[in-house]
């Protein structure tokens, strides 16, 4: 198992906004995490990334108890890419990539032969070589998402946790970062988890599916047979229709 | 290319490194009595062993001697100690707060010196303490004081957050001014005595203080240094940073309080030189961008150069006075600093 989670809950005060949370998680599979807003997604995320801090023995890495990982194993054990959000500051491509290396470093350490080799092919794989001596504050958007991606890629975990790295992005650069991440699970045998929005994208993209609601888990298993009419209507409270199209389920609200 | 890269980095510093000797031996001509290049650069040389032995200073008055090994070098030292380090402060404290804003008195270690050396100035009860004398000391108090108080309010379970901690500064700050500004209502023929205190100043430099102050400050910039990729990492992202693996709540912790440590120092011997920490890692930062790599180094050295050029022209620029040195940095930084930000904007 890459990350199992055993009866975690979450009390922001007095209220309780995840509970009861089990689930296990599988090496090399493409999760989506949904549910409509303040279901507990993002909570879900930022205490496997322990920037919440779980109970102990709630959340297992590879076997280990987040809680007792010391910062710079966990960062080599999984990766996170933010919400979409500005570097106001002059650092260029290569300079931010370089940073997935830290996890790596001992002590004052420039960057080795083999960090160099590694932020190359990250940024080899998600099409930035060109732009690597860019400054970061002169990009778009969805370039700018991708080099956190590429940052991501050159920590070398097995697991990368996505919190709604789609959102303000044009389809082009959904689709892009989509795929990008897809090959990561397939290539790379990296366990993803990430959350979504646009269910249609999920059906497209997820091998598997949490659905979340109220701080629970609804649902959850393979994509198609979570994203059901009746799951859609129980949990988001719209009436779906979902049909096939050229072998492909798409959802009709 | 790394290779390169560092080379240029070393070859920049160097530079940098050079106009700061030019400019630490040029400002030692200066002042209220005229001496000229030579006579000051043997005055200077006949002090070094080894070099000694070659120059004959016979020929100048030993009032000049006296003048530059006992007056000028001192304090030329000691104003370069406290801008390097000022300089170096306001780095970490613009990074960890992610803030450009910030500098190393946002969190009320200055006004907390102001207040011990406003209670030494009104109430002089306290014995002399070293060569610091009592005004120091009881700076020195008050700002380590305000620096534990500031941070003991904005603990939470075990870690420092931003907004807390500058919310809680700047409080502070507006709290103890008015209490300094009671405290002078009641003793007006002591006004003047504490206005230009907080104005800062180089003019009782002496051998001892350069050696406790420079210790210090050395002590510090190497332990700051030593953190320099975090501080890239923290001023991107705090929350980011930790999924990197930065131990985000401990690397603040150290970065904040040896650079607040440094910093009650330098505020406690010469008092508030403002601007400096705010103005020279901006100024910096425009000209070599925010890797600290790049940032730190340049930065010190360019405090260093900065504040060493504002003194001289604080006791050399009128003839039978001299003006606080806070006077100039503001004076003579803020064109300098605007100037730079007009051409960045055109830059972009």
């Amino acid at each position: 198992m890459s990350i199992s989670i055993k009866q975690l809950e979450h009390l922001y005060g007095n209220r309780k906004v995840l509970k009861n949370i089990i689930h296990e998680f599988e090496k090399g599979q493409f999760y989506g995490i949904i549910g409509p807003n303040g279901s507990g997604k993002t909570t879900l995320l930022k205490l496997i990334a322990n920037l919440l801090k779980p109970s102990n023995e709630t959340i297992w890495i590879s076997g280990q108890d987040v809680t007792t990982l010391r910062e710079k194993v966990r960062a080599r054990e999984m990766a996170m890419v933010p919400q979409i959000f500005n570097i106001d500051l002059a650092f260029s491509v290569e300079e931010i990539v370089a940073m997935g290396r830290y996890p790596y470093k001992k002590g004052l350490g420039d960057l080795t032969e083999n960090d160099q080799a590694v932020i190359y092919q990250a940024l080899d794989k998600t099409n930035l070589l060109n732009n690597r001596l860019r400054d970061v504050n002169t990009l778009s958007g969805g370039e700018l998402q991708r080099v956190i991606l590429a940052r991501a890629i050159a920590q070398q975990t097995s697991i990368l946790l996505l919190d709604e790295p789609l959102s303000h992005l044009d389809i082009h650069h959904q689709i892009d970062m989509l795929n990008l991440t897809k090959k990561l699970s397939k290539e790379e045998d990296k366990t993803i988890l990430c959350v979504m929005h646009d269910l249609n994208l999920t059906m497209k993209y997820c091998d598997q599916v949490l659905l979340l609601s109220d701080g629970e888990i609804y649902a959850s298993g393979k994509t198609k047979e979570v994203l059901t009419e009746e799951n859609i209507r129980s949990v988001y409270g719209i009436n779906a229709e979902i049909v096939e199209i050229n072998g492909h389920n798409i959802i009709i609200y | 290319m790394k290779a390169k890269q560092d080379a240029t980095l070393v070859y920049k510093i160097m530079i940098m490194l050079f106009i700061l000797i030019a400019v630490t031996v040029g400002s030692i001509m200066f002042g209220a009595v005229q001496i000229s290049i030579t006579d000051s650069l043997k005055i200077l040389g006949s002090h070094i062993p080894g070099v000694n032995q070659f120059i004959n200073t016979d020929a100048i008055k030993e009032s000049h001697i006296i003048i530059i090994m006992n007056l000028r070098l001192p304090r030329i030292i000691l104003a370069l100690f406290v801008g390097m380090g000022l300089s170096a402060a306001g780095c970490v404290y613009q990074g960890v707060f992610s803030n450009p804003m910030a500098d190393p008195y946002l969190i009320g270690i200055s006004s907390g010196a102001a207040l011990g050396a406003t209670i030494a100035m009104l109430f002089p009860i306290f014995n002399k303490f070293l060569a610091f004398g009592s005004v120091s000391t009881m700076a020195f108090i008050g700002s380590i004081s305000v620096m534990l108080l500031v941070f003991f309010i904005a603990k939470n379970k075990g870690s420092l957050p931003k907004t807390t901690l500058i919310l809680a500064g700047i409080a502070i700050n507006y709290f103890i001014s008015s209490f300094i500004a009671l405290l002078m209502m009641f003793n007006k023929e002591k006004l003047e005595n504490v206005y230009f205190w907080t104005l800062g100043s180089f003019k009782d430099a002496n051998w001892l203080k350069i050696g406790f102050l420079g210790v210090i400050v050395l002590v510090a910039l190497v332990i700051i240094y030593k953190y320099y990729m975090e501080l890239n990492m923290i001023m991107v992202s705090e929350e980011q940073a930790f999924t990197l693996g930065v131990s985000t709540e401990k690397v603040k912790k150290i970065l904040l309080v040896v650079s607040s440590l440094m910093v009650a120092v330098i505020v406690s011997t010469c008092g508030i030189i403002g601007f400096v920490g705010l103005i020279t890692p901006h100024a910096t930062r425009l000209v070599v961008g925010p890797n600290h790599k790049v940032l730190l180094p340049m930065s010190t050295i360019f405090g260093g150069i900065f504040t060493v050029a504002a003194d001289t022209i604080a006791r050399s620029i009128l003839p039978n006075a001299e003006i606080s040195v806070g006077i100039i940095t503001a004076l003579f930084g803020v064109p300098f600093f605007l100037i730079l930000l007009y051409k960045n904007k055109n830059l972009r």
